[in-house]
């Protein structure tokens, strides 16, 4: 059997059609405009340094069914407005649609004079603070905690050492154990001198993060992509959406040096969750600590964050109240795809609404 | 004749060439319209994409240039099958020869990066460019009449020294604004290595000679201990160069491995294209032949990126740059500092007290509001930053990137 089947006429027609279909994409992206970092009305409530928490409003105008707020705490890497990226996929309005009354931390951009915030400064810190503001500003005793990624993982240290301020917590595709034989990142970073790095560098930048990421899967993301986005570029919406996630993806903060450091050394490098001696402050850091009821949600096709990495949680919590939601998806396919969105933000709002 | 040709009967001759005019004249007559090659099409596309992103994506230039280059291989095919379809070729030929070029690229980088680092070549192309830039430079920071003319006197005499001036070996002697006379003393073809020297076997230029470790003049003077009041710069730029050279050897072997990822990849596409697995739906486009080839390389690479031997030269490859920016770091930190400018590790300094001021300040305000609390006092208020401050009135916007930090990238 023969593995090409292809005439001649096929490939001219398909090398005219590619032609064609740059020049249509050429006009289209004159007319992309400026691209959303965000689509909900919100309010800041409370600003520190370079984060600012916002509070979300409901465009239905509804009151909130759930009485206790829900902090949304992302990670450092990349921004949150991908939580609220566009009318149809916002997974903030997805949670408002369930009850929910949603906050939301945007850390900003870090420059250089933030190359000494640590993660005490971040959890003990900044967190605790944020809570302090949403509390105060709901009127509520406790929130809940939706952790995403890396702000899952700070999210999980923040609710071991403040037990006694978060009702519920949810974490979303959040590595636990961080040295999974699958997960790419973590081989990689064994034999860095993250010392030499940090006192090199100061910050880590957005773009050397950009690269390493885009290093995960080079054929596809670096050349791959952009020649398959040349099907879409015809249509204008198409267009219009493949930029606003372009947008986002290397839309990078850079990443303060010391908080790096640590997270680098104690996360990837040591598997403190997991070999246990993480300290935060001079804390122990114990995940047994955390007794409110979890939820555990993660893709199943992730490739920065894989199940293996996420799922040991389960067995690592103090209560027993846990649950896991997967969906067919990658990393960032939580917040953009149908099906995810369909499934995603219904489960977390019942799910809190029942406790 | 070919496979393909020959399994077609008369009538399926007449449409080939039916269609085959239609399709061409169908293609010149788009041709005619858009006049644009298929790569400058392209180039033209992501020219716009960044005049689009440019303001909001942070090294949208650079990034454009590296897709242009990322996309060559699938316009390298496309081109390719265009042509050999132009000559009648069928396409397992034609995908043959595609496959065939795809191989020489990586057993040739594979070759390039399995010699030693061509320190001779990087010096070369190096002082090329500074030859090209530093006249004005230099003419724009010490203009004419300064008392200094390089204004930074340590490093002005450490470039001075034997080993890195040829002024200990040139009678008429250069000096930094003498840019005419650096550049003869930095092309390697005119080397001319003192008497003294030459009698303890010193690496003559051999123009023919390719590889670094048959001309290493400079590692030579790296090496050289340093002498007199500049003894300590003398020395920080022998290890620039050392760390620089380490750099560029750990380079190559990660270049080496990545060639290897490409060259298993091949073979491995080449295999699928000679004995498809059973079931294999068969590529009909070029899309589906590049996506094919995409497939087949990334599986590989992350096969290979999870190996212990990937790790272990990534890391070496990372510990050696940030080995040799930290040694420019402080070179450069050093000349500030002589311009009478903050340094870097000055303004760190600064930073590190700040925090450390303010985690004290958080701490004391925490224990004075829980004393408040205690005693009944008033109601303890949340400890807040001592730059913390009021929303504003206003509806949020999104945070954007600082104006100063866009500018900068954009000038990458």
């Amino acid at each position: 059997m023969s593995a090409i089947k292809l005439q001649p006429e096929e490939i001219l027609k398909e090398i005219t059609n590619f032609n064609i279909k740059l020049s249509e994409g050429i006009k289209n992206l004159r007319n992309v405009g400026d691209l959303p970092s965000g689509v909900t009305e919100k309010e800041t409530i409370y600003a520190e340094d370079k984060l600012s928490v916002y509070h979300y409003k409901n465009p239905t105008g509804e009151t909130p069914e759930n009485k206790t707020p829900l902090l949304i705490v992302y990670a450092l890497v990349n921004r949150p407005y991908m939580t609220d990226l566009q009318e149809n996929r916002s997974t903030v309005r997805g949670l408002m649609a369930q009850g929910q009354d949603v906050y939301l931390i945007d850390w900003g951009y870090p420059d250089r004079s933030d190359r000494f915030l640590n993660l005490d400064d971040y959890i003990n810190g900044y967190i605790d603070r944020c809570v302090d503001a949403v509390c105060e500003h709901s009127g509520a005793k406790k929130v809940n905690i939706l952790g995403i990624c890396q702000g899952g993982a700070f999210s999980l240290c923040y609710t071991a050492l403040h037990p006694d301020k978060v009702k519920n917590l949810i974490t979303m595709v959040t590595p636990v154990d961080f040295q999974t034989k699958d997960n790419m990142l973590s081989h990689w970073i064994r034999h860095i001198d993250v010392d030499k790095l940090v006192d090199t560098l100061g910050n880590v930048p957005g773009d050397l993060m950009n690269w390493t990421f885009l290093n995960l899967k080079p054929y596809r993301l670096i050349a791959q992509k952009y020649i398959d986005m040349v099907d879409i570029l015809d249509n204008p919406k198409q267009v219009c959406n493949f930029m606003t996630m372009e947008k986002w993806i290397f839309d990078s903060p850079d990443q303060a040096g010391e908080a790096y450091r640590e997270f680098v050394k104690d996360f990837y490098q040591k598997n403190s969750f997991i070999n246990g001696g993480l300290e935060i402050g001079g804390q122990g850091v114990s995940l047994a600590n955390i007794k409110c009821p979890v939820m555990n949600v993660y893709a199943l096709d992730d490739h920065l964050v894989p199940p293996s990495a996420s799922r040991p949680l389960g067995k690592l919590v103090g209560t027993k109240d846990y649950q896991e939601v997967s969906f067919k998806g990658g990393h960032i396919g939580i917040y953009v795809s149908g099906s995810a969105q369909a499934l995603v933000p219904p489960s977390i709002g019942k799910w809190l609404n029942a406790r | 004749m070919s496979t393909a040709q020959s399994a077609y009967n008369a009538n399926d001759w007449q449409h080939y060439w039916e269609n085959w005019l239609q399709t061409q004249q169908e293609f010149l007559r788009k041709q005619m319209q858009s006049p644009q090659s298929l790569q400058s099409h392209w180039d033209g596309f992501f020219r716009e994409w960044k005049t689009n992103l440019g303001g909001t994506v942070p090294g949208a230039g650079a990034y454009q240039q590296m897709l242009s280059q990322a996309s060559q291989q699938f316009l390298q095919m496309v081109q390719q099958f265009s042509q050999g379809a132009s000559e009648h070729k069928s396409v397992q030929d034609i995908a043959n020869e595609w496959v065939g070029n795809l191989q020489s690229f990586f057993t040739g980088l594979q070759q390039k990066n399995a010699r030693p680092f061509d320190g001779l070549d990087s010096w070369r192309s190096f002082t090329e460019s500074l030859m090209k830039s530093a006249p004005a430079w230099a003419g724009n920071m010490f203009p004419p009449g300064l008392a200094q003319p390089w204004g930074v006197p340590g490093w002005n005499a450490a470039w001075q020294t034997p080993g890195w001036n040829a002024a200990a070996w040139n009678p008429q002697g250069f000096g930094p604004g003498n840019w005419q006379q650096a550049q003869q003393f930095m092309n390697p073809e005119n080397w001319q290595a003192p008497e003294w020297l030459q009698q303890q076997n010193w690496p003559q230029w051999d123009p023919g000679v390719q590889g670094f470790e048959t001309f290493d003049p400079f590692g030579f003077c790296a090496s050289l201990p340093g002498l007199g009041y500049t003894r300590e710069k003398q020395e920080d730029l022998g290890q620039l160069y050392k760390h620089w050279v380490d750099f560029e050897a750990m380079a190559r072997k990660y270049n080496a491995s990545m060639a290897k990822v490409g060259a298993e990849a091949v073979q491995k596409f080449q295999s699928y294209l000679a004995d498809p697995p059973e079931g294999a739906e068969p590529l009909n486009s070029l899309k589906q032949i590049y996506g094919k080839w995409v497939d087949i390389c990334e599986d590989v690479y992350a096969g290979h990126a999870l190996s212990d031997d990937y790790t272990a030269v990534y890391g070496e490859v990372v510990n050696a740059l940030m080995t040799y920016k930290k040694k420019l770091h402080e070179i450069v930190d050093d000349m500030v500092e002589q311009m009478n400018l903050p340094t870097r590790e000055e303004v760190d300094s600064l930073h590190k007290r700040v925090h450390e001021l303010r985690r004290e300040n958080l701490k004391m305000r925490k224990e004075l509001a829980e004393i408040r609390g205690k005693l009944g006092i008033k109601k303890p208020a949340p400890a807040k930053a001592a730059a913390a401050k009021p929303a504003p009135a206003k509806k949020a916007k999104a945070a954007k990137k600082p104006a100063a930090k866009k500018s900068a990238k954009k000038g990458k």
